[in-house]
């Protein structure tokens, strides 16, 4: 069974049809990219697997875990899917811009550790060697990225460009198997564009996980992706690698338009 | 070496900071002055209980006099009518007022920005309003009179000079424990919220329940505040819990520093001293007073206790090089 498994789902908002009937697999440890002009549905999409949005029809499934269903009055709360695995990115970067580097990426182990507002009371010991545990673990996620000297500046100081990989740190602390990407090239010079390529490979190889992106930098989905699914008007039209996603007919119409003569 | 010199220093840090709070109830000359003092105290702690919700979690709430003033009712009714000490009294406003936080963040998860402000403006209004009206309970506008002064481990807290010390310990306790929570997990999750509510909840925080615990956690603060109010006074009315307390709350906060730790104690003295000193103008004392304030916010918007901070850094760095310089020579 794929690690993430979106069957059949629809999103419609009043009369219009952002996601209609779309399926998507992803597999453990695959780079896969979903692709398409803008607004064909691409971050409802994202949405739908994150909880933000309840489907209109059909089923997510994630790790065996039905996260989002049409038969549910709701999808599971989005700090609940987090829990279960799930991580993103966003398009226009969201950090937490007057917390440092670190606490940005501190903030992301809330899901995995117990601290409340009583034990650092009556157990501040332990409370202190978990938060230490966590400061640690933290500081080598940033090591990882290659940020660590930034980690006392404040999120909203650093380069937009470290910004979004500063994105991934955090999303990187909630240990998810399935990390989602949101246009994460988006005003990145090519330089960038290069690092974030190796830094998405080697997050997969270090932290064992999925990926699933975004973007609309065709280079760089090309080169990344195992699998690339294109949707236009909220539908898939295709699904392959990239070879086989260039050389499409339908795929071709919807990028560069129907030549009718 | 340097640990043991930097503890060192911590220890002639709470020295000095303790002998400053023991000699002020010596020096102050009259009660009128003491009793201002007293009240600076408890508006630290109402200014750290909203620094908490609004500095930190970002929840503004203009109707924080109903919780200081739901402490002090509760506070009241126990130990007149059912002759409560001030533990039993302080506990169950703590619980009294909690409940009351939960009422109050319910609806409040569901707005924000203005809409906020105005729905625990009214929340203010209908407590206050409650205390009017509920005349057996309340006793209306005459208020509650004749609260008893507390009396812990047998010794008496009636003279305000001895009550000070009541009210530093709890400013103090409410303070650090704040300090502890906002560098601890749920700090960092307060701050998320704060920030940017819907990538907190994608980083995994439950936003629902932490909004919630922000406000219990500010209403508990006004209840220690509420329950030291009215054991100081001893007396409580609906006059004191107005819309006006609410204002001067968040203006504590506000001007000594939002989202600051000792922010608030800053606020708090400013707050309960201004209009003391400006008695001297007589009738335009609250339009100054305003005006002051107006240009405190307009000047510092991030308060005074950042500008503290910087001076006292530059105080730190002129110290070591004159060391440096006498080492040379």
């Amino acid at each position: 069974m794929a690690l993430l498994e979106i069957n059949n789902i629809s999103k419609v908002f009043g009369g219009l049809t952002a996601v209609g009937d779309l399926d998507l697999k992803v597999e453990e440890t695959q780079i896969s990219a979903i692709i398409g002009p803008n607004g064909a549905g691409k971050t409802t999409i994202f949405n739908m697997i994150t909880g933000a949005y309840h489907v209109t029809k059909g089923t997510v499934v994630f790790d065996g875990t039905v996260i989002n269903d049409e038969k549910a009055p709701n999808a599971m709360k989005p700090h609940k899917i987090v829990e279960l695995g799930i991580a993103r990115t966003f398009q226009n970067i969201r950090l937490f811009k007057k917390m440092s580097v670190l606490d940005n990426v501190m903030t992301g182990f809330h899901s995995v550790s117990k601290n409340g507002m009583f034990n650092i009371i009556y157990n501040p010991a332990k409370a202190k060697k978990e938060e230490e545990a966590n400061r640690e673990k933290a500081l080598e996620i940033l090591r990882f990225l290659g940020l660590e000297e930034l980690k006392d500046a404040n999120a909203g100081d650093i380069p937009y460009g470290t910004q979004r990989i500063l994105e991934i740190g955090r999303a990187l602390a909630t240990s998810p198997k399935l990390l989602l990407l949101d246009e994460p090239a988006a005003g990145m010079n090519k330089a960038e564009k290069q690092d974030l390529i190796k830094i998405i490979h080697r997050v997969r190889e270090k932290y064992n996980l999925a990926v699933l992106l975004v973007e609309h930098d065709m280079e760089l989905v090309m080169d990344i992706s195992e699998e690339i699914t294109v949707v236009n008007f909220g539908r898939r039209i295709a699904c392959g690698t990239a070879a086989e996603v260039q050389a499409n007919e339908e795929v071709i119409e919807a990028y560069l338009g129907r030549s009718d003569d | 070496m340097k640990k043991t010199s930097s503890k060192i220093s911590g220890i002639a840090k709470i020295l000095v900071i303790a002998a400053v709070l023991i000699i002020v109830p010596i020096l102050s000359p009259n009660n009128y002055i003491q009793q201002i003092i007293n009240l600076i105290g408890i508006y630290i702690i109402l200014g750290t209980g909203i620094n908490i919700l609004t500095g930190y979690t970002g929840q503004l709430s203009l109707g924080q006099a109903a919780f200081f003033g739901i402490g002090a009712y509760t506070t009241a009714l126990l130990n007149t009518r059912l002759g409560q000490q001030f533990f039993v009294c302080l506990i169950a406003s703590i619980l009294v007022t909690s409940f009351f936080g939960v009422v109050l963040a319910i609806p409040a998860l569901k707005v924000k920005g203005p809409y906020l402000a105005l729905l625990t403006q009214g929340f203010g209004e209908i407590v206050r309003i409650v205390m009017i009206n509920w005349t057996p309970v309340t006793n209306g506008t005459a208020g509650i009179l004749s609260i008893e002064s507390p009396v812990i481990f047998g010794f008496a807290f009636d003279t305000l000079p001895k009550y000070y010390f009541l009210v530093v310990f709890f400013a103090i306790l409410g303070l650090l424990y704040e300090r502890s929570l906002i560098n601890s997990r749920t700090g960092r999750a307060f701050i998320a919220i704060r920030e940017d509510t819907d990538a907190a909840e994608l980083t995994g925080i439950n936003v629902t329940t932490y909004k919630i615990r922000a406000f219990v956690l500010s209403a508990v603060y006004c209840a220690v505040a509420g329950t030291l109010y009215a054991m100081m006074i001893q007396y409580v009315s609906p006059d004191t819990f107005i819309s006006n307390t609410s204002s001067v709350i968040l203006w504590t906060a506000i001007v000594g520093g939002f989202g600051t730790i000792l922010g608030p104690i800053i606020g708090g003295i400013i707050m309960q001293v201004l209009p003391e000193i400006l008695r001297f103008c007589g009738d335009w004392r609250l339009v100054v007073y305003g005006v002051i304030l107006l240009i405190v916010i307009l000047q510092c918007p991030g308060g005074l206790y950042p500008y503290l901070e910087r001076f006292l850094r530059f105080l730190k760095s002129k110290v070591p090089a004159n060391k440096s310089k006498s080492a040379a020579s």
